[in-house]
């Protein structure tokens, strides 16, 4: 036992990337099977080394509490950000085995997929800016890897991989002269650094931000640069798009949130012109995404909007920070509050929506008319799923306080134009899900609709996301409408432990 | 060090930056893909010939493996095209419209010149206190590979299994699956 | 050498680079576009290095590792187009590839493909 909580202790904090690691030396001893048994065998080890990772994260953060060195650093947030995507990789591991398992390469992909895993995780940990920039540049590179090894049958997919990894090339390259500026600034090699010293405010420093603004901007194909990602999901393989949102999207989100202390330094200012730029590109990115999924008829397209939609809520927590609704502490819950409902709601409805257009060969929303009504469980659930994302309103929740504290008039023109943001894009989401709900109980155009075979672990899948889904739902409604149940001391809507 | 060698210096560096700065214009502008990819490769040469000026060859030789493989494959790329692709559909037609050449060159450039406006503004107060260091220092392996393996063991053993993985990859694309 | 006219040098080659990317017609001028904000950074590194720190090696490092992750993974992807495209969209990046595009068919059109 003492050796264990030696090595446990020298290992601190990777120790699931050691265990991640151990999964792809054992897959790299059957890379050229294409055994059935063997394949199960791998997707066994695989998830058992996924949920061990999962479960070694929380307990070496509960035994040995903090940790930080020269490359990394593992407080509260990094232990929160690995188990997401910890979580998410098993979920990917589960659209990779369905689509993928017939594939000559699938042990190949396997060790693609735990290895761009890893390395999402380093960014995550990462501390040092080499570290940082290194690991992101060959997460890029993985994901690059696997997108392509999953489309090897879609001949229609492949310019559009290019079209799109190119822009995340362009991320890292403005990341590389960015990190070039802050060395010229101060011969600091890290964030924490920068933020602590007097050099925060060299115009060095404050370029190389912009900098990696516009890269990370780039980086989420936010509105109006989204062309090659809509076209890529649109044609893509199920298990790549899923890849594409559920691992690629969150490092950026994590990779941002490493910028955001920084950034904050100057939004705390609340300079006027900086709120109106956040304020114009919430707009543009919100509206874009609703209008966007509300004008399409393709259900993967209506998803790629508003995942897009969601981005854009990052945004919007900013604009709200930088006017001063909210403290940075609540921005960087309602930012991680985001992360993890964007992943528990897409996931089971990208799931669900895979296997409606494999059944019925098209992604068009007409394909899902009556779908309630044939597959009633399935609809049930997706309209809870669906409804989980009303879970946005409580971003109106601050603007009520700030209404009771302050006269109304003097509320300021940005907060108000901000509150209309936040309203308006509320009620666009629910006209999306209003419109997908509606389609899922109409006639259907045949009169009769073919109840679509799902696999039975489907059914277990999707009920778990809706557990997850309502106990969140009942205990949040319960704190705001005061109701103490007195079984568990913690309230969701005053978590402040990432700071 | 003596006046002549930092007269050769300053020589040297200067022409370097010069020869970067036109062979740079000329890739970005000439039409023909071979003659971009000649003069980008020329301006990578100047580059390494600035790396000697300040004191940092080795690094030109250690970096330039992995620039190397790129410049190959690009090369590859392009004459691969140009040999066996048909040429009439690889005739360029060259932008005539006014609103092709406003959107896609006066704009840019305006743009890019506002910003390189803004970026000389607000930095040249900046720049014009930052006093420099006389002292030369120059790179070696020895302190390179040092610093490798004391602080910077992580990166390389990342971007060794990279390659190992990558490996798996070009086996994956370079089969054709049926 | 004045160390200000480095530095302005090295945003005019950014800048450049910036230029190439949105007057890049076809993914080679993407490509070389990319080059001169990689090359703008490497001289950064090193003119920081040289004039500001004494006997500091980051920039060095960064320079190796850095180099090393960016051209690898362009590397990988100049070997997907050679290896993995139909000669037709070979032909088709080569002769007109736009990085920054908005078109109709991301806000209709593209439904049924």
């Amino acid at each position: 036992m003492d050796f264990i909580a030696y090595i446990n202790e020298k290992i601190n904090p990777l120790q699931s990337i050691i265990v991640l690691s151990g999964a792809i030396f054992i897959s790299s001893f059957f890379v050229i099977s294409k055994s059935k048994a063997i394949k199960r065998f791998l997707i066994i080890v695989t998830s058992i080394s996924l949920i061990l990772a999962f479960y070694l994260n929380i307990y070496s953060f509960i035994s040995m509490g903090n940790f930080s060195n020269f490359l990394t650093l593992f407080e509260t947030a990094q232990m929160i950000e690995v188990g997401i995507i910890l979580f998410s990789a098993l979920n990917l591991l589960f659209f990779i085995s369905i689509y993928k398992v017939d594939s000559n390469h699938f042990i190949k992909i396997l060790i693609l997929f735990l290895f761009s895993t890893v390395c999402a995780v380093f960014v995550v940990v990462a501390r040092n800016f080499l570290l940082i920039f290194t690991s992101l540049t060959i997460f890029i590179l993985t994901i690059f890897q696997l997108v392509t090894a999953l489309n090897l049958k879609m001949n229609k997919a492949r310019p559009y991989i290019l079209g799109y990894f190119l822009r995340p090339t362009l991320t890292v390259i403005l990341f590389f002269f960015g990190f070039s500026l802050f060395y010229g600034a101060a011969d600091f090699k890290d964030f924490n650094q920068v933020l602590q010293s007097e050099y925060i405010s060299n115009p060095l420093i404050v370029l190389a931000l912009i900098i990696f603004g516009i890269a990370i901007y780039l980086y989420f194909f936010l509105f109006p640069f989204q062309s090659p990602y809509l076209k890529l999901i649109k044609r893509g393989e199920f298990s790549s798009n899923a890849i594409i949102w559920f691992l690629y999207f969150p490092v950026g989100i994590f990779m941002f949130l490493k910028l955001n202390d920084l950034y904050s330094f100057f939004i705390e200012k609340n300079s006027l012109y900086m709120s109106i730029f956040f304020i114009v590109i919430t707009f543009i990115c919100i509206f874009a995404g609703s209008i966007g999924a509300f004008k399409t008829n393709s259900v993967r397209r209506i998803i790629s909007f508003l995942f897009l939609f969601f981005i854009g809520i990052f945004i919007l927590n900013i604009s709200m920070f930088s006017t001063g609704i909210i403290s940075k502490s609540l921005v960087d819950w309602f930012n991680i509050g985001n992360v993890l409902l964007v992943l528990f709601s897409f996931i089971p409805i990208y799931s669900i929506f895979g296997v409606v257009e494999k059944n019925t060969g098209s992604d068009s929303i007409e394909n899902i008319r009556g779908f309630g009504r044939s597959n009633i469980y399935i609809g049930i659930n997706l309209i809870i799923i669906f409804l989980s994302w009303s879970g946005f309103a409580y971003h109106i929740d601050p603007f009520i306080k700030y209404f009771n504290g302050a006269n109304f008039l003097k509320m300021g023109t940005a907060n108000i134009i901000l509150l209309l943001a936040v309203v308006i894009a509320f009620i666009f989401l629910m006209i999306n899900i209003f419109r997908i709900v509606v389609q899922f109980y109409r006639k259907p155009i045949g009169g009769v609709v073919e109840k679509i075979i799902f696999p039975k672990f489907l059914y277990i899948y999707v009920t778990f996301f809706t557990l997850v889904i309502l106990v969140i739902a009942i205990l949040g409604l319960l704190e705001v409408l005061n109701i103490d149940v007195g079984i568990i001391n913690f309230k969701i809507t005053q978590v402040y432990f990432l700071r | 060090m003596s006046f002549g060698s930092k007269l050769i210096l300053i020589i040297i560096h200067c022409a370097s930056l010069f020869g970067l700065a036109i062979s740079g214009l000329l890739s970005l502008i000439l039409i023909s893909k071979r003659k971009k990819l000649i003069f980008l490769f020329l301006s990578f040469l100047f580059v390494g010939i600035l790396s000697f000026v300040y004191y940092s060859g080795i690094l030109f030789f250690i970096a330039g493996i992995f620039v190397m493989f790129f410049f190959i494959s690009l090369y590859l790329f392009v004459f691969q095209i140009e040999l066996f692709g048909d040429k009439e559909r690889l005739d360029e037609k060259l932008n005539n419209n006014i609103k092709g050449i406003i959107v896609h060159i006066i704009l840019p450039f305006l743009f890019c010149a506002a910003i390189g406006y803004l970026i000389y503004n607000y930095t040249s107060d900046f720049l014009q206190k930052v006093s420099g260091s006389g002292n030369i220092f120059i790179i070696g392996l020895s302190d390179i590979a040092g610093k490798f393996f004391t602080n910077y063991s992580l990166i390389l053993i990342i971007i060794i299994a990279v390659l190992f993985v990558s490996f798996l990859w070009f086996i994956i694309i370079s089969l054709e699956e049926k | 050498m004045n160390f200000q006219f480095i530095i302005y040098f090295n945003f005019l080659l950014f800048l450049m680079g910036a230029f190439g990317i949105f007057y890049s017609k076809n993914i080679i001028s993407a490509f070389v576009s990319y080059q001169f904000i990689i090359i703008s950074a490497t001289i950064n590194f090193l003119s920081f290095s040289q004039f500001l720190y004494q006997r500091s090696l980051w920039g060095g490092i960064f320079i190796i590792f850095g180099i090393a992750s960016i051209y690898f993974l362009m590397f990988c992807i100049i070997c997907y187009i050679y290896l993995k495209l139909d000669p037709l969209d070979k032909e088709m990046l080569y002769r007109e590839f736009r990085l920054f595009k908005i078109t109709r068919s991301d806000w209709w059109g593209e439904d049924n493909i």
